[in-house]
């Protein structure tokens, strides 16, 4: 798991975009993990804990943007900010920002 | 040792066909709870847990729920991939995540305070019992265990069934064989009912699975069997054995029903078995014809109804 580097007003910086590989990978941000997701040339930014019941995200499967929690099957559809696509609670999701080769995220 | 994933099984596929099929298939009047946080649960003596594979047989949960209230007994039906026990991930090899299931399921059945909890499926009563925490002081057993404590109470309401019935069951320990045991309770209380005694009736392991069927061989011999020896119905104590069994319809005379579908025909409950009528159209596309209105009214994605109907129904 990747640690990050601070930046002022809630940007974090959280990993090398060269580092990037396609699907998730799962970083420490102060005392929250979030699971860094790469879908073709989109980059988004999620809790590694489903609103559900705390499932681990970053175990869970990636189609395309949806996301699938491994413990019961909840869906979240990261284009549009984590809505869950049978309309039970949303995933958390935070804006990112590449800066100087790096990934930004709002946390 | 990690398990084996056959590559195309999913989470994101058996859970939505869970969930996709049961809201396909499910009878009207009944409905399930999926999760109580903590203040919110009405206190219950019993839990039918539905288990995620067994919404692809609703009739089976919904027999037992109107058995249940024509007793005034006090329960409450959970059901919902949010109730899963965690064999799904054990099958994945994500062992760590059956533990964590487990351990939900049993926390949410908690706040309920039951006296015994019945799943439909035998794998949940495994991983249920496996898990039991220290605060589980209720009762975990199969679906199978609960109406033969009430056999008195039902007797009166029996009306005749004339069937010579077959029971297949499965012997791996105690806890199956006394399935098998109670189902056979069940049914020689039921006037009409002549049990007839076979050799090829004993399924493999815990239950008819899907990733561990009967053997085919052994199917066709049960089969043979059962015309042989002039029985109409083959009685099964599972959903799993229940959708393996079905297509032998096709094939023989032999009629396979789920021991509560006989129960439900001598207290006279009615009710219907869509996935044993979409089984028995023979193809996967014309189950498809059948469900084309139902899968547009819903705004389901064809393709994925298709694949779930495929793995589902037509084992």
């Amino acid at each position: 798991m990747s640690e990050t580097t601070e930046n002022p007003g809630g940007w974090k910086q959280v990993v090398l975009l060269s580092q990037l590989q396609p699907g998730m990978q799962c970083v420490q941000v102060d005392r929250r993990k979030v699971v860094i997701a790469k879908v073709g040339e989109e980059i988004f930014a999620y809790s590694n804990l489903c609103p559900h019941s705390g499932g681990p995200m970053n175990r869970g499967e990636l189609n395309d943007a949806v996301v699938t929690c491994p413990l019961h099957g909840w869906r979240f559809d990261l284009k549009k900010e984590g809505a869950e696509t049978h309309g039970y609670r949303p995933l958390k999701t935070y804006p990112t920002r590449e800066e100087s080769g790096n990934l930004l995220i709002l946390i | 040792m990690s398990t084996v994933i056959p590559i195309k099984r999913t989470y994101t596929r058996a859970f939505e066909a869970a969930r996709t099929l049961g809201a396909l298939m499910c009878p009207p009047g009944l409905s399930w709870t999926t999760e109580l946080a903590p203040g919110q649960a009405d206190p219950a003596e019993i839990i039918l847990h539905i288990s995620c594979n067994a919404h692809y047989t609703l009739f089976i949960p919904y027999i037992a729920q109107e058995i249940l209230k024509k007793l005034n007994k006090d329960f409450v039906v959970f059901g919902g991939p949010e109730s899963c026990c965690g064999s799904i991930q054990f099958n994945m090899g994500d062992h760590d995540l059956e533990a964590q299931n487990a351990k939900i399921a049993l926390l949410a059945f908690n706040r309920v305070k039951p006296s015994l909890l019945v799943s439909v499926c035998p794998d949940c009563d495994e991983v249920f019992e496996k898990f039991r925490l220290p605060q589980t002081r209720f009762e975990i057993a199969n679906l199978s265990a609960l109406l033969p404590r009430f056999i008195e109470e039902l007797k009166p309401f029996f009306k005749p069934v004339k069937r010579k019935v077959i029971l297949h069951h499965h012997t791996i320990d105690a806890a199956r064989t006394a399935d098998g045991t109670n189902m056979r309770l069940l049914l020689e209380a039921i006037p009409g009912i002549e049990i007839v005694e076979a050799h090829r009736h004993i399924g493999p392991g815990i239950h008819c699975q899907t990733q561990k069927p009967m053997p085919a061989a052994d199917q066709e011999a049960m089969f043979a069997e059962a015309v042989a020896l002039g029985a109409d119905t083959l009685a099964v104590p599972y959903h799993s054995c229940y959708r393996q069994h079905i297509k032998m319809e096709l094939r023989t005379p032999v009629r396979v029903q789920h021991y509560l579908g006989i129960m439900a025909e001598s207290l006279g409950i009615e009710f219907d078995e869509p996935l044993k009528s979409l089984r028995l159209l023979g193809t996967v596309d014309a189950a498809m014809s059948a469900l084309e209105g139902e899968i547009k009214a819903r705004g389901l994605h064809a393709d994925d109804v298709r694949t779930y109907i495929e793995r589902a129904v037509f084992l």
